[in-house]
């Protein structure tokens, strides 16, 4: 999966989760633009986790407050799994 | 005993497997009709017993939002369930409930999210949780929720004390609004016991009975567990008659006790004690009281048990009560039990109609009581006690009064 391909899958979970569609997000968003709570936040990256079989870190987890950070913390995931 | 206010039930709803609202339950109860089936939530091959009083036919997915839903326990829902009907009963306005208390019990809590979470990570090796498991397995997530979609400011708990959870929760909040902690009080319990790994804990107690619940009669083999939820809406007497409410009854008492004795084998003297301090509290004598909703498990030692309290308390007049268990008819529904039983008694109260106890084969010479046997009673009642009596000795009995409209 390229970069791309990832922003899209992450961007298409967010608008699901808040009952949106994929072009009222992009990866320049916050959450709090978004209104992605805290909880909101958690269910995200487990759903990546059980979706890609990654593990992300608590430390990085704490640190992602916009889309583009999940893909920063994740796209580095997929790249030492394959 | 000095409290400012009196309180009135304004509000019932429930869910169980006699009923899903209190029409078709009121309907069952009086037709002596149990609610005990072959369990299908939980695999009980493994389990010397297989029958339990399951909630049947209740849509438990399309009442919640997608956003809440998978916050919620079936423990919550059960509840949540409840005490809609009950608020939308009650005809009480949004802005009445800002300053309302919400106290529930649960003796149970998420144990069924819990038992799944066990199942996935022992046996399917599953590495990863949802970050709503802690949510929805905690105790108070039902009037955490309630606070929530109702609105509710005041004060928020929830009491655990096994079977005696609901009519804790219940005798709380009563005493909140009889001292003026909160105007109206949503209250009430709930429980979800049908998971394998709970089932098995029961099994090794030796109290299941094999068909069905038979309290107080002969030839009785112990409990059936159930599950439900019930609610009632508490409110301050001039609360409720400022808005022109339907008043159902009045609750009059409450009173607790701790056996201090053993944590499973019940003490009649700490039932009697729970009984008289709630007609202590409410003013009454124990002549006046005409019927007993009782705790009745269908064990054989809860039953004789009970049945020498309520001598140690009535005495001569103990023969003269109305005595019913219709855990008969919905089971034991643990931590909802107390708030199921409270419902049972205001109904009765209301419409002068005593549910029997259902699935009597025959006296027993140890409960020499009236239990109306399997058929219910036409009787004009004025004031009602419903017991609960938990394992571990925590005890916790409510007295109800007939609403005459003074």
């Amino acid at each position: 999966m390229d970069r791309d391909e990832l922003a899209t899958q992450v961007i298409a979970r967010i608008a699901k989760m808040q009952k949106t569609t994929p072009d009222k997000v992009s990866v320049d968003s916050t959450f709090e633009e978004l209104g992605v709570d805290s909880l909101n936040g958690l269910e995200l990256l487990w759903e990546l986790e059980e979706e890609l079989d990654i593990v992300i870190p608590d430390d990085d987890a704490r640190e992602i407050t916009r889309v583009s950070d999940v893909i920063a913390v994740v796209e580095p995931l997929l790249t030492k799994k394959s | 005993m000095g409290a400012p206010h009196r309180v009135v039930v304004t509000g019932l709803g429930v869910v169980s497997a006699i009923g899903n609202d209190l029409k078709t339950f009121w309907e069952s109860l009086c037709a002596g009709q149990h609610g005990f089936r072959e369990i299908e939530l939980a695999d009980t091959s493994t389990l010397q017993f297989h029958v339990g009083a399951e909630v049947r036919d209740l849509d438990l997915e399309t009442p919640f939002d997608d956003s809440v839903r998978s916050l919620l326990d079936r423990f919550a829902k059960l509840w949540l369930l409840a005490s809609r009907q009950a608020v939308e009963a009650s005809g009480i306005a949004s802005k009445d409930l800002q300053d309302a208390a919400v106290i529930t019990g649960t003796a149970l809590a998420g144990q069924t999210t819990q038992d799944e979470l066990f199942l996935a990570l022992y046996r399917e090796n599953k590495r990863r949780f949802s970050p709503f498991t802690v949510p929805r397995i905690m105790s108070s997530s039902g009037a955490s929720q309630s606070s929530m979609e109702l609105g509710i400011e005041g004060p928020g708990m929830t009491i655990s004390t096994a079977c005696s959870s609901s009519n804790h929760a219940i005798g709380m909040a009563y005493w909140m609004v009889a001292h003026g902690a909160a105007p109206v009080a949503v209250t009430g319990g709930s429980d979800a016991p049908f998971s394998v790994g709970h089932l098995k804990a029961w099994d090794a107690m030796r109290v299941m009975a094999p068909e069905r619940c038979r309290p107080f009669s002969r030839d009785r083999k112990g409990l059936v567990l159930g599950e439900g939820g019930a609610a009632l809406v508490l409110e301050e007497l001039e609360h409720a008659r400022a808005r022109g409410a339907h008043i159902h009854a009045e609750v009059r008492g409450f009173g607790m006790s701790s056996d201090a004795g053993h944590i499973t084998r019940p003490s009649a003297k700490g039932a009697a004690r729970a009984i008289a301090a709630s007609l202590a509290d409410s003013g009454l004598n124990p002549h006046d009281v005409d019927y007993v909703n009782a705790h009745g498990t269908g064990t054989l030692l809860n039953d004789s048990t009970e049945s020498v309290a309520l001598a140690t308390v009535f005495g001569d007049h103990a023969a003269a009560l109305l005595v019913s268990s219709t855990k008969s008819m919905h089971g034991h529904t643990l931590g909802a039990t107390g708030a199921i039983e409270a419902v049972v008694t205001t109904l009765a109260l209301e419409n002068g109609v005593v549910p029997p106890t259902a699935g009597y084969l025959g006296p027993d010479p140890e409960c020499p009581l009236d239990v109306v046997p399997n058929t219910a009673r036409e009787k004009s009642i004025r004031h009602a006690i419903s017991d609960s009596f938990a394992f571990g000795g925590l005890n916790a009995v409510l007295t109800l009064s007939r609403w005459d409209g003074a």
